[in-house]
């Protein structure tokens, strides 16, 4: 150094290990800022992982799972961050060997996947049976193995949701007949479902009056949200003892007994679900609201309303699906929204649309203080802040297909799609990736590291069923789309962490088919079958 | 009593429990047992043993961090950098002093008290752009202004926030 050397001591004559403990104090934006003082400085960051691996989280919004420890020390864990970021980036996964579906429990009827376990009910046994594909062998040797295990209820197939974070089963069953209520609820183990849940207050709970009849319950108006010590069940469109069709959003304290709550508000709800554990989304026909659980289970307190974009008239919003397939502990992390809306038209046309509206979590939480430093606090007669104030910096649309679950599915600030329209026939389609973290955006535009075959999309893109609305889109939230060279024939698609798996039917047996190969009814007497593949961006 | 000798030449004689908390004393008198002979320390002035004792009598008789808390610890936990009114007061010290005391912790090994002098440390540079954190710690720009542009361009992603 030029400098000349002050007989004092300064912070640069401090041993290393010195500075770097110093430094990690600092969290990954103070970091990244200290690198741009001095040489010392930003090389004693740079030889360290201790102090780039917060730099990454930040950069990548990423989810600090696991901690550092014993097994997994910061060195490991900033190189397998940086590894599998990298492998997003390109599009580079390895394939795992396709896992066969047991014949026995092929079925197009009944099932749920979530956070990488498949749930099939086995038609004319009563068995629900949980099917979750493992990569056998981390070291990449592409085999996969299916853990299998059955929940044996009976009666009717329940109405069923579950949480691997919680490692949660809740069943929704019809009440002994006699009882004052309608329905019970069960709280499972989900890796035992014949267990109770050990941290469950009550194995059983009561919900929903007599004069609701069970019977008439629509499996697809029952919608389910499992979220910490939360579980909230929604019943639109029952019938009550009257035949009026009425709407109950209750929410438990699984861990409590008997600690529930019921929402009834102003506006037919359309659907729901968990933000953080203190906050809930819920959507009607035009807004969408924050409730705070703060006061739970005294009381549910509406923090904000937020106007969903006006349609013209004869359109209007008919079916809202938020779709959040994000296990529990990304959720205490910023991620995508994706709200699913199916917008028809009067009976007399057939024009129906689906759009998927993107927004952040993390906007909707800090818009609640907008709010309420607009209109006070808000209350069911207050108003909501225009579409026009928020939704159009703040979203983005896409194209949906409520028919398609290869479309918009989010994991954190990534979404994932397969590209073009399936119809009819299950055809290959490109795997498209989508990356709304808004750092990767601003270095994308800064022209920093190498671009792959990579593209920054900015701007509003879905003009084609524009004319459905009254108001502009929103075309904030812009995003690096990569697209795979490979083609996948998938009917179903989820993302957990760094792995995507797909899950398709073989049709060989439908297209051997002498007559008719257009016709889909066809299908269902074709002997099919169906396999998982797994696609590890690790 | 312990008897104390800074690389000044100055004398300190200072209760055992007050200067356990030194985990290197510590392990020293155990290995040597009682004794009356001074310990020199080298590498600590008067002025900043008089502050190091300062602290270890004010925080005697707490519970020394044991090496397996230091392991449990996460990484929020780590990074906040909250610090006792009394710590603080303690430490708004000159800069020079703040660094002595942080070097003489260090090889005292008194890990509460060199937590105390990093988090301030730390607490300065947060919030600051790169030239108020220069300016403070009487750094120089050594990056050339090409260097300068091309880290301002790596670090675009951490601004505007």
């Amino acid at each position: 150094m030029n400098q000349v050397r002050h007989a004092t001591l300064e912070l640069l004559d401090l041993p290393v290990e010195i500075l770097v403990y110093i430094l990690s104090h600092l969290d990954g934006y103070e970091l990244a800022r200290a690198r741009q003082v001095c040489h010392d400085i930003r090389h004693t960051i740079d030889s360290s992982s201790e102090l780039l691996y917060p730099i990454d989280l930040k950069y990548f919004n990423s989810i600090p799972v696991p901690s550092p420890g014993p097994d997994h020390t910061v060195s490991s864990l900033h190189k397998s961050l940086r590894q599998s970021e990298s492998a997003w980036q390109k599009a580079e996964y390895f394939k795992s060997n396709p896992v066969s579906i047991p014949h026995a429990y092929i079925t197009h009827d009944v099932f749920m996947w979530s956070c990488g376990i498949l749930a099939l009910d086995v038609q004319n046994e009563n068995r629900l049976r949980f099917l979750q594909p493992q990569v056998t062998d981390p070291d990449h040797s592409n085999s996969t193995s299916l853990r299998e295990w059955d929940y044996q209820f009976d009666g009717e197939f329940p109405l069923c949701d579950f949480s691997p974070t919680q490692n949660l089963l809740v069943c929704l069953v019809e009440a002994s007949p006699g009882e004052s209520h309608a329905c019970d609820i069960i709280f499972r183990s989900l890796s035992e479902p014949d267990e109770v849940h050990p941290e469950a207050g009550s194995a059983v709970v009561k919900t929903i009056d007599k004069e609701v009849d069970f019977e008439s319950l629509d499996p697809s108006t029952v919608s389910f949200s499992i979220f910490g010590n939360y579980c909230g069940i929604l019943f639109s469109e029952v019938l009550n003892a009257d035949s009026d069709p009425v709407e109950i959003l209750q929410i438990w304290n699984w861990k409590s007994k008997d600690v529930s709550l019921c929402l009834k508000p102003a506006h037919e709800i359309l659907h729901f679900s968990f933000l953080t554990n203190e906050t809930i989304l819920v959507v009607n026909s035009e807004e969408l609201l924050l409730y705070s659980l703060v006061d739970f289970p005294n009381a549910l307190h509406l923090t904000a309303k937020f106007s969903l974009p006006a349609l013209r008239t004869p359109f209007e919003y008919e079916t809202i699906r938020i779709k959040d397939s994000i296990s529990s502990h990304s959720r205490m992390h910023d991620h995508i929204i994706n709200i699913n809306m199916k917008i028809v038209g009067d009976r007399h046309s057939v024009a129906s649309s689906c759009v998927a509206l993107y927004v952040e979590r993390n906007t909707l939480l800090e818009l609640q203080s907008a709010y309420t430093r607009r209109y006070g606090k808000a209350s069911d007669s207050s108003p909501s802040l225009p579409w026009s104030e928020w939704g159009l910096k703040h979203t983005r649309f896409f194209r949906g297909d409520l028919l398609d679950s290869c479309k918009n599915v989010v994991f954190g600030l990534r979404a994932v799609s397969f590209l073009g329209s399936q119809i009819m026939h299950p055809l290959p389609r490109p795997l498209c990736i989508r990356d709304f973290n808004p750092h990767r955006v601003a270095d994308f535009k800064a022209g920093n590291g190498i671009r792959w075959n990579q593209q920054l999309i900015e701007g509003n893109l879905l003009d084609s069923s524009a004319d459905m609305f009254l108001e502009p889109l929103g075309s904030g939230l812009p995003y690096i789309e990569t697209i795979t060279e490979e083609e996948f024939l998938g009917s179903e698609l989820i993302v957990e962490g760094n792995k995507v798996m797909v899950l398709s039917f073989d049709f060989v047996g439908r297209l051997k088919s002498p007559t008719l190969p257009d016709d889909p009814h066809i299908v269902e007497n074709e002997p099919v079958s169906q396999s998982i593949e797994i696609l590890n961006f690790d | 009593m312990v008897h104390l000798v800074t690389s000044d030449n100055v004398e300190f004689v200072v209760d055992k429990e007050v200067v356990e908390r030194s985990v290197l004393i510590k392990n020293m008198l155990e290995d040597v047992g009682e004794t009356d002979q001074s310990i020199p320390l080298a590498n600590v002035s008067s002025a900043v043993l008089r502050k190091v004792i300062e602290y270890c009598e004010h925080h005697r008789g707490e519970p020394l961090p044991s090496a397996d808390a230091d392991q449990n610890q996460d990484e929020t936990r780590k990074r906040t950098t909250d610090i006792s009114e009394w710590d603080q007061k303690f430490i708004t010290v000159d800069q020079e002093m703040l660094f002595e005391i942080i070097l003489a912790a260090n090889y005292l090994d008194i890990k509460s008290l060199l937590d105390v002098g990093c988090k301030t440390v730390a607490n300065m540079i947060k919030g600051k752009t790169p030239d108020e954190i220069r300016r403070l710690f009487n750094i120089v720009n050594d990056f050339t202004p090409e260097e300068e542009a091309q880290i301002k361009k790596e670090n675009e992603w951490a601004e505007d926030r």
